[in-house]
C-alpha cells in the first residue's frame, strides 16, 4: 500500500526548541504533524509505504530529513522558484502532477488547514483535481491493512468508525505543537532513505502555471491585529492577590 | 455606481447561512442580479428565497448520504447559463468541498473563510490568517468568477422585500455518482460527554494548561471551579494528555469562547490557543514563568505557581465566601 | 588543518541540541536524579555514541562524540544530569570499552547503553583526594577471585550505580594498583545516602563501602597491578569529556547575558552598551571559543589513539576556571536579578564551582603541566 502525507513547511516561531534556543527555522505545519504522528504510530505495527511531499524551499530539507528519521520511507521535496507565492489554486496544481507522478497512490492525508494561510481548501481542491473522494473530520486513524484504511471522524457530537477504500483523500481534523523525537541511530540510518527533488520541469508544468503566476487570488493588503492587553502584573502577597482577583470575579 | 454585477449563492442545508449570504449578495445595491443554487436532500422546505431579492433559483435534489460531485454537472451549464461574477458559498465542510469543486472546473480563484466582502471594480474579500493575527483583502483573478466562503453568523439577514413573484424557481435532481461504494460504516455512536453549550454560555471559565494538568491540582481547580460556579476548559496540550475532553479544548481547533472572565492556569499562550478566548471581557494569567506568552495576552497577570494560587483562592472563598 | 565540521556531525549536533532543549530543560528536574530522563538519554542514544555497533552502540568518532557532549551542554540547563551522563559514560563504560576483555564487554556494554546499567568511577577517599595515590582501599587475591575492602567517597552516581570502577591498592604489592568491576549486587557493597551539595544536586553522590567483595576474576581492566597507568588515562578522558558540556554551558550564559545585557536599560543606554559589561561577555566569547578548540584538538588525539594527558590538564584548567569565572560575571551583569533563585544564573554559579575541584584540583592540574612542560624542556 502507498500512501502519501502532504506537508507544509510553516514558520517556527512556536516549537520549545525556537523558543529556548532562539533558532528560526521551518516547522511540520502542526495539523500534518499530528496526521504524519498518527500515521507514524501505525506503521510501526502495519506495512506500508509512506511518501512525505513537499512544496517548499530548499532551506526545508533539515525538516524534513528529520522525518526520514522519524520513519517516513522517502521525501519528495517540490522546489523551484517558479512554486512561490502559491494560492491555493496554483499549490494544488504542483501537488496533484507531483501525485500522479508518484502514482499508484493510495491515500493522501492532509492536515485540515495550515497555521498560517488557514484557507483549509487544498486537501478539497486536490481531490477534487485527481477525481476521487475526500474524507473530512478524520480524528483517528485506527489501521491500514489489506482491508483498507480504517479511521475515526468526528463529525460534532457523533463519531464514526469508517473503512475507506482507495484511492481517496483523507483530512485530519486536529493538530499537536508537540514534537517528536528522534533518536541517533535513527539519524544515521536516515541517510539511506531518499530525499528527492522536483522542478517544475520535472512534473511537466509550465512555469505560468504555478506560484505567483499560476494564482488564482492575489493579496491586496495584510496588516496585523494587535491582541496584546495591558498584562498588569498582580503584585503583593498571595492571600491579597487571591482577594484581589476574587474582586474582579465578582464584577 | 456598480456596473452590472451578478452574483450566485450556493445554498445548502442551513437556511440562516443561506439568508445571511443572499442578504449580503443583495446588499451590494441595485444593479446586482442574485440567483441562487439550493442544493437539498429534502423537498420540503418552501423555497421563498426570491423574497429575499433573489431573481432565478436553481432547486437541485441530490441524494442523502455523500454528495461530493454532485456539483460538477451542474455548475459548468449552470454557469453558461448565468455567467456570475461571484459565486458564494458557505464555508462549512460541505460548502468547502462543493467550493473547491467548482473552483477546479471552472478554473477560478477562491477565497476562504470570509468575514467581509466590499466591491470597488473588484471584489475584495476580507479574511484572517495566521491564527487571527492578521488581517489581509484578497482579490481574484485570472479567472472567469470569483468565489468565496463565507463564514457563517457574519452577515444580518435583512428582512423579507416586498413579495414578488418574478422569481423563476426551476427544478432538478443530479446524477450523482455514488461515492458510497468502497465506504464502509463500522460503527457510529454519539459522543455523551460533549456539551459544548456550557462553555459558550458560561460567564467564568477556567483554562487548564500543561503547567497545571496533574491530577492533584485539577481536583482542587474542579473544587475552586464548583465554588465559583466556573466551567473547565483547556488547551489542545492538555486535551492530547487525556485530561479533558476535546469538546473543552479552546483554541484554533477548538471552540472560540467568550465568557466575561477567563483564567489561563498553567496555559502557555501559543497563538493557536490565544486565537480561542479572544473575545473574553477580562484574561487573568496564571502561570510561574514570568517568560509565558500569555502573559502578553492577559489582562492581569499572576506570576506564581499555580496550586499555590488555586489553594489560596480556595482558602479566600471558604473563609469569606463569594 | 581542516577545522570543519561534517554534515554528519552538524545533523547529530543539531538533533542533541534539540533533544537537550525540549526534554532536559524541566525545573522540576533539576534537583533530583529521573530514573524515567535517563530511559529517554538511552533511547535517543547519548550512552551508545562511541561503543561498537556489535555491541548495540553508533560506533561514533570521539570527535563527534565531543561535539554531541558540547551541544549537551549548550541546550540543557539540568547541569546535575549531564555530569550524571558524562560520569557513566567516559568513565565507566568507555572504561571497559577499552580496557575491557571481550567477556567484560559482553557482560556489560549492551546494558550500558541502553540504560539498563549505570556505571560510575570510584578513585577518591575520605582521607585520599589530591593524594590519590595514598589510599587505603585495599584488593588481594584469593583462590578464583580477588576480595576488595575500603571505603570510597564523594562517588558521582554512587546511589544510583550498578556497575564501580573501583581503583585499589594490591596487598600483595603496595605500589602496584588494580581496577575491578563491581556489581552493586556483589555481596558486601553499600552505598551511603545522597549527599546534598552545592550544586549539582541532580546527579547524586555518596560514600560506597566495600566489605570484603568476592570479585570473579574477570572482573577487572587490564591485568592484576595494572592500575596506574589505566587510572591516568582515565583521568585523561574524564578532564576531557567531563569539561566538554561546560564549554557548551558557558557559550549558553554567554548568549543569556548578552540577551538581558541587551534589553536591560539603566540611564537611557541598554547595558550592553556600557564596556564594563560589554568586555565581560567579550571574554566570555574568548573563552568559550578557546576552549572548544582544545576541545577538538583532544578528541582528535583520542580518534588518533594518541596520548592527550598534557593538552587534557591544560583544557581542565582552562576550562572550570574560565566556567567559574563566567559565572560570577553573569551575576553580576544580571545584578539583583542574577542573586535571586528565581533566574536561575545563582544555579549556574553552584554548579560551576565543583568543577575546580572534581577531576583533580587548580592546583594539581598546576602541578601536572609545570612538571609536564619541565619533563620536556630538562
Amino acid at each position: 500500500m502507498r500512501v502519501v502525507i502532504c506537508i507544509k513547511p510553516v514558520i517556527d516561531n512556536y516549537s520549545t526548541q525556537a523558543l529556548q534556543l532562539n533558532k528560526k527555522g521551518y516547522a511540520v505545519n502542526p495539523y500534518d504533524q499530528l496526521v504524519l504522528k498518527q500515521l507514524l504510530e501505525i506503521k510501526k505495527k502495519q506495512n506500508f509505504e509512506l511518501i512525505g511531499l513537499c512544496m517548499g524551499s530548499m532551506k526545508c530539507q533539515d525538516m524534513l530529513f528529520r522525518l526520514l528519521a522519524g520513519g517516513v520511507d522517502s521525501i519528495i521535496l517540490l522546489s523551484d522558484m517558479a512554486f512561490a507565492g502559491a494560492d491555493t489554486y496554483a499549490t494544488t496544481e504542483v501537488l496533484s502532477k507531483a501525485l500522479i507522478r508518484i502514482g499508484n497512490v493510495d491515500y493522501i492525508f492532509c492536515g485540515a488547514k495550515a497555521i498560517d494561510g488557514e484557507t483549509g481548501q487544498v486537501p478539497y481542491e486536490l481531490a477534487h483535481r485527481l477525481n476521487i473522494p475526500v474524507i473530512n473530520n478524520v480524528s483517528n486513524i485506527m489501521s491500514m491493512d489489506g482491508d483498507g484504511l480504517q479511521l475515526e471522524r468526528q463529525l460534532d457530537d457523533l463519531v464514526q468508525e469508517e473503512i475507506i477504500a482507495s484511492p481517496a483523500v483523507i483530512i485530519g481534523k486536529h493538530f499537536t505543537t508537540e514534537e517528536f523525537t528522534v533518536s541517533l541511530l535513527s539519524l544515521k540510518r536516515a541517510k539511506n532513505k531518499k530525499m528527492i527533488i522536483w522542478n517544475h520541469e520535472r512534473l511537466e508544468l509550465l512555469p505560468e502555471n504555478c506560484g505567483i503566476a499560476g494564482s488564482k487570488t492575489k493579496v491586496k493588503k495584510a496588516r496585523e491585529i494587535n491582541r496584546f492587553r495591558k498584562g498588569e502584573i498582580m503584585k503583593g502577597e498571595l492571600n491579597l492577590v487571591s482577594q484581589e482577583m476574587l474582586k474582579i470575579i465578582k464584577g | 455606481m456598480m456596473d452590472k454585477v451578478k452574483i450566485c449563492v450556493i445554498c445548502l442545508d442551513d437556511r440562516p447561512w443561506n439568508l445571511q449570504m443572499i442578504s449580503k449578495a443583495i446588499s451590494f445595491g441595485t444593479n446586482v442580479t442574485v440567483s441562487a443554487i439550493l442544493l437539498r436532500s429534502d423537498d420540503k422546505e418552501h423555497i421563498d428565497y426570491h423574497r429575499y431579492g433573489v431573481s432565478e433559483i436553481h432547486v437541485v435534489n441530490i441524494s442523502d448520504s455523500l454528495e461530493q460531485f454532485a456539483l460538477t454537472g451542474i455548475i459548468t451549464n449552470l454557469n453558461d447559463l448565468l455567467k456570475p461574477d461571484l459565486y458564494m458559498f458557505p464555508a462549512s465542510d460541505q460548502g468547502r468541498d462543493f467550493a473547491a469543486e467548482a473552483a477546479v472546473c471552472l478554473k477560478c480563484g477562491l477565497v476562504a473563510d470570509c468575514i467581509d466582502i466590499n466591491y470597488e471594480n473588484e471584489f475584495i474579500f476580507v479574511r484572517t490568517t495566521n491564527s487571527d493575527s492578521v488581517l489581509a483583502e484578497i482579490v481574484c483573478c485570472n479567472g472567469s468568477s470569483a468565489m468565496c466562503t463565507v463564514k457563517k453568523n457574519i452577515f444580518e439577514i435583512l428582512p423579507q422585500q416586498i413579495e414578488t413573484d418574478t422569481a423563476r424557481i426551476h427544478y432538478s435532481s443530479c446524477d450523482n455518482r455514488n461515492f458510497l461504494q468502497g465506504r464502509q460504516i463500522l460503527r457510529q455512536y454519539r459522543n455523551t460527554d460533549i456539551n459544548e453549550a456550557s462553555l459558550s454560555e458560561a460567564r467564568i471559565i477556567f483554562g487548564i494548561g500543561r503547567g497545571c494538568s496533574d491530577k492533584i491540582k485539577i481536583d482542587k481547580l474542579r473544587k475552586l471551579a464548583g465554588y465559583i460556579g466556573a466551567e473547565i476548559a483547556g488547551t489542545r496540550a492538555v486535551v492530547d494528555d487525556g485530561i479533558i475532553n476535546y469538546d473543552r479544548q479552546v483554541g484554533q481547533s477548538g471552540v472560540r469562547i467568550a465568557p466575561d472572565i477567563y483564567i489561563a492556569f498553567g496555559i502557555s499562550g501559543a497563538a493557536q490557543h490565544v486565537v480561542g478566548i479572544d473575545k473574553t471581557k477580562t484574561i487573568i494569567a496564571v502561570n510561574r514563568d514570568k517568560e509565558a506568552p500569555i502573559f502578553r495576552f492577559a489582562d492581569y497577570a499572576v506570576i506564581a505557581d499555580c496550586e499555590e494560587v488555586i489553594d489560596s483562592l480556595i482558602n479566600e472563598v471558604e473563609r469569606g465566601g463569594i | 588543518m581542516d577545522f570543519s565540521i561534517t554534515r554528519e556531525q552538524k545533523e547529530f549536533v543539531e538533533e542533541v541540541k534539540r533533544f537537550g532543549s525540549t526534554i532536559l530543560n524541566n525545573k522540576e528536574d533539576l534537583d533530583k536524579f529521573s530514573y524515567d530522563l535517563w530511559m529517554k538519554i538511552a533511547d535517543f542514544g547519548l550512552l551508545s555514541l562511541v561503543t561498537e555497533e556489535k555491541y548495540g552502540g553508533l560506533g561514533e568518532s570521539y570527535l563527534t562524540a565531543a561535539m554531541c557532549i558540547e551541544a549537551l551542554g549548550y541546550a540543557s540547563r539540568n547541569n546535575g544530569l549531564v555530569f550524571a551522563i558524562n560520569n557513566h559514560i567516559w568513565v565507566a563504560q568507555n572504561l571497559i570499552n577499552i580496557y575491557g576483555s571481550d567477556i567484560l564487554k559482553e557482560k556489560y556494554l549492551e546494558d550500558m547503553g541502553s540504560g539498563k546499567k549505570i556505571g560510575c568511577f570510584a578513585l577518591t577517599e575520605p582521607d585520599s583526594g589530591s593524594d590519590a595515590l595514598s589510599m587505603a582501599s585495599k584488593v588481594h587475591e584469593e583462590n578464583d577471585c580477588y576480595i576488595l575492602t575500603g571505603t570510597k567517597m564523594f562517588i558521582s552516581n554512587g546511589p544510583i550505580a550498578d556497575i564501580f570502577m573501583v581503583v585499589a591498592r594490591n596487598q600483595e604489592d603496595p605500589r602496584k594498583f588494580s581496577i575491578l568491576v563491581v556489581e552493586k549486587d556483589f555481596i558486601g557493597v553499600k552505598t551511603g545516602n545522597d549527599i546534598k551539595k552545592m550544586g549539582l544536586n541532580s546527579c547524586p553522590t555518596s560514600e560506597v563501602v566495600f566489605d570484603n567483595v568476592s570479585i570473579p576474576k574477570e572482573n577487572i581492566l587490564g591485568t592484576y597491578g595494572s592500575g596506574e597507568p589505566i587510572m591516568n588515562a582515565i583521568l585523561e578522558w574524564e578532564r576531557c569529556y567531563e569539561f566538554a558540556p561546560h564549554v557548551g554551558a558557558m557559550q549558553r550564559i554567554m548568549e543569556e547575558c548578552c540577551k538581558y545585557a541587551s534589553s536591560r536599560e539603566q540611564a537611557g543606554k541598554k547595558i550592553i552598551e556600557y564596556q564594563a559589561i560589554s568586555h565581560k561577555i567579550a571574554d566570555m566569547k574568548v573563552a568559550v571559543e578557546m576552549s572548544k578548540l582544545m576541545l577538538y584538538k583532544i578528541a582528535s588525539l583520542k580518534d588518533q589513539r594518541k596520548n592527550a594527558f598534557l593538552e587534557a590538564a591544560i583544557f581542565k584548567l582552562y576550562v572550570s576556571e574560565n566556567y567559574v569565572k563566567i559565572c560570577q560575571d553573569a551575576i553580576q551583569i544580571f545584578g539583583g536579578y542574577g542573586y535571586c533563585e528565581e533566574y536561575m544564573i545563582e544555579r549556574e554559579l553552584r554548579d560551576a564551582i565543583g568543577s575546580t575541584i572534581y577531576s583533580g584540583t587548580s592546583e594539581i592540574q598546576r602541578n601536572i603541566i609545570c612538571n609536564m612542560v619541565n619533563a620536556l624542556i630538562v
